[in-house]
């Protein structure tokens, strides 16, 4: 078009011009035409879209083929197969093909499947899980693949190999890490397979930090402190546990190694302190104490250096939890107006802002992707009110809420797990107080322990 | 010249006390009415019972933002399972015993296993007991009812869902969701395309979009995924001509941080995609 504007003169030069110019242009579109060829070839396109939300992945998880005839296969085998379709069903986003519905078949290997056999009624799956499990020089070695059983071109999305010494933790754990490849892959955001969950237990007599495997097996006690720990949180690279313990000079914030296996040193502030948070990026705690008399929040490095006072208000503030997304927010409990609320204010102390109108709420967890709290909330607090102690999560930027949990029991202390997709709980229910998990939806409630009394639970980073 | 007015002087002290009464009047009662505001209304926050409608009631289905698969369901029928799954209904008994109505004329006791065998003892045994072939036997089956059709069950969650190879949904044609073209990505890879419109669906929050917005109104967007699946580069390459809409999903494709990684048999840099969301109309 330039040219064509620039071009003066007589009738012959226009025409001249106007010729030159149509020739530049044919020129410069071959060329552009065969750019844009050469870019498309470079990356791929693909076209999709939605109208009615997204179903559950019908998914089915072949028991392992056994591959050696070591006397320990069987009792792996059983605790592999187990463990990979319980984590499976956990994760919340399949639709598990039920083990009665699937072929009778083990598959080891991908020449192995017939996948119109698992793709056709009654199994019905979108994708297959399977392989096999062989013993061999005390090794434990297994190879798992994921296979598209409506894709005959290029079915394989997964194959994997894992070896480890034969016992049956490590069986379970070996199913662990192929189930969160499978979620990683499926789901789009890493599984929780392999994360643990610390929480207080009564089982010895005296309340002690245990841990356990977030599907409630392989339980372990950490501290044999023999008074009183509450409130565990794990560091965010799971080296250390930060919890309140009363001692001499009363509550004051512990930490305990898991490197080491040995209590390390932290500068508790002098007064009652209690309900410690690690920041997500490890360098930071916030927690409640008494220091100057009045319970407020906070702020230490992660060895209780730089103690920094955040909030200044009459009435007790306490459990407090950062933003985990930015590590710039912090949700605490406040009762400074009476019953106590959940609030939110910058990790400086300004911009506060109350989240719960009423009742009486506690506990809050922040979810990892920053857009949800959940806590604990009797929203008809007294004597002869209705409704009981349960679960909410709460919409921060609409302040809009669901409740999760509903007539059973007291529910308290929500942790949510590093995916997002589910919340760990306190459920006191006819005098037995023990830990239960749900999916973030408030959907497949079940309990992880049994037993004595479990309390506080808390969900590793990762 | 000069003109003399009479000016009469004018009588102002009884409405002057009016006036002055009626703003004093208005003042105390807008005092009065400070004061027992402040009497009646401080201090409610915090107390048992809390300020009715301050904060709105949803359902959970409304924080999509949860990374679980949610589904906008044909139906909101509370008598659905939680846990649709594709595991075929529970047999239909073999045969259903024949409901006859209460007041139905009785039938005689060996007459009762005939209609089994109706046609052939209507041959063989009419000359041997004519008397017996009432013309009630008929009108048995005529009451007889209709065993409803397990066919046409409006079983939801629990319909197979179509048995095509997923390559094959990948065709750009008719009205599939999911289209490939300038590449076999679709084909090699349709659960990370699945993949795609899962997350994307997840993070639309369809109530976001205006009411008035036409049930079946799609915007096509357009943005590429780097290696490791984080999107860019988002536009609007059609808009529906509803600005809600557009908007939305806009907002749904930017909400995701990831995609997950692209496969690792795909040796592309990057991977543009088509994303359309269509309203599904309420």
């Amino acid at each position: 078009m330039m040219l064509i504007f620039s071009a003066d003169g007589g009738m012959t030069i226009r025409k001249k011009h106007l010729i030159l110019a149509s020739r530049y242009i044919l020129f410069f579109a071959s060329i552009y035409f065969l750019s844009s060829f050469s870019s498309a070839r470079a990356q791929d396109w693909v076209r999709t879209g939605t109208n009615l939300g997204a179903t559950k992945i019908r998914l089915a998880a072949a028991n392992f083929k056994p591959t050696s005839t070591d006397p320990q296969t069987g009792s792996l085998k059983s605790a592999f197969d187990t463990t990979l379709f319980n984590d499976l069903t956990n994760a919340g986003i399949f639709d598990m093909v039920s083990k009665s519905m699937a072929p009778p078949t083990m598959p080891g290997s991908p020449q192995e499947i017939n996948l119109p056999d698992w793709a056709a009624a009654p199994s019905n799956a979108d994708m297959v899980a399977f392989g096999a499990l062989g013993v061999s020089d005390g090794k434990v070695n297994v190879y798992g693949y994921l296979f598209d059983a409506k894709n005959q071109q290029t079915p394989q999305i997964l194959g994997k190999q894992y070896s480890d010494n034969a016992s049956v933790d490590n069986a379970r754990m070996i199913a662990h890490r192929f189930a969160d490849e499978i979620i990683a892959r499926l789901g789009g955001i890493a599984g929780i397979c392999e994360t643990k969950i610390y929480f207080v237990s009564f089982r010895t007599g005296n309340k002690e930090i245990w841990v356990m495997d977030y599907d409630g097996e392989n339980e372990h006690q950490i501290t044999h402190l023999g008074s009183i720990s509450l409130s565990p949180r794990v560091s965010p690279d799971n080296s250390r546990v930060a919890f309140s313990s009363l001692g001499k000079g009363g509550w004051s914030i512990r930490m305990y190694s898991l490197l080491l296996n040995r209590m390390v040193n932290f500068n508790s502030p002098g007064g009652t302190t209690i309900s410690p948070a690690w920041s997500s990026d490890g360098s930071k705690l916030a927690f409640s104490s008494a220091h100057d008399g009045d319970s407020e929040i906070y702020t230490t490095d992660a060895s209780g250096g730089g103690l920094h006072r955040v909030t200044a208000f009459h009435g007790p503030d306490v459990s407090p939890v950062w933003n985990p997304k930015t590590n710039a927010q912090i949700a605490w409990v406040s009762g400074r107006t009476g019953l106590p609320q959940i609030y939110v204010m910058d990790s400086d102390g300004a911009n506060v802002q109350r989240m719960t109108d009423g009742g009486y709420a506690t506990s809050p967890s922040w979810s990892p992707n920053g857009q949800f709290l959940a806590f604990a909330w009797n929203r008809k607090y007294g004597p002869g009110a209705p409704g009981g102690q349960d679960i909410y999560i709460m919409d921060i930027a609409s302040k809009r809420w669901t409740q999760l949990t509903h007539d059973s029991g007291r529910n308290d202390f929500p942790s949510w797990s590093p995916d997002g997709r589910h919340l760990v709980f306190q459920r006191e229910d006819g005098g037995a107080t023990q830990i239960w998990t749900m999916l973030a939806d408030g959907s497949e409630q079940h309990a992880l322990t049994r037993g004595s009394a479990n309390t506080m639970p808390n969900w590793s980073w990762k | 010249m000069s003109a003399r007015i009479e000016l009469e002087p004018d009588r102002l002290g009884g409405p002057a006390v009016g006036s002055l009464m009626l703003h004093v009047g208005v003042v105390g009662a807008i005092a009065l009415y400070v004061l027992l505001i402040g009497r009646f209304h401080g201090g409610i926050w915090g107390n048992a019972e809390s300020a009715p409608g301050a904060i709105q009631a949803t359902l959970v289905s409304s924080a999509p933002t949860i990374p679980l698969p949610s589904e906008t369901k044909p139906t909101d029928n509370v008598l659905a399972t939680q846990t649709p799954s594709e595991a075929p209904a529970l047999p239909a008994p073999e045969k259903t015993v024949q409901q006859f109505p209460l007041d139905a004329i009785p039938i005689p006791e060996k007459q009762k296993a005939q209609p089994k065998v109706k046609q052939a003892p209507q041959k063989s045994e009419a000359p041997v007991k004519p008397q017996q072939q009432k013309p009630n036997t008929p009108t048995s089956t005529r009451h007889a009812q209709a065993i409803p059709n397990q066919q046409n069950r409006a079983n939801y969650g629990e319909a197979a869902q179509s048995n095509i190879p997923r390559s094959m949904t990948s065709n750009p044609n008719g009205n599939n969701p999911v289209a490939v073209n300038g590449g076999d990505f679709g084909s090699r890879f349709p659960w990370y395309v699945e993949l795609i419109r899962r997350k994307t669906a997840q993070n639309w929050l369809t109530q976001e979009i205006s009411p008035s917005t036409p049930a079946g109104a799609r915007v096509y967007l357009s943005f590429v995924l780097a290696r490791d699946g984080s999107p860019s580069q988002v536009r609007i390459s059609q808009s529906s001509g509803s600005p809600t809409l557009d908007s939305s999903c806009l907002r749904a494709v930017q909400r995701v941080d990831t995609y997950g990684p692209l496969p690792g048999g795909y040796n592309g840099s990057t991977l543009s995609v088509s994303y359309y969301c269509e309203e599904p109309g309420r």
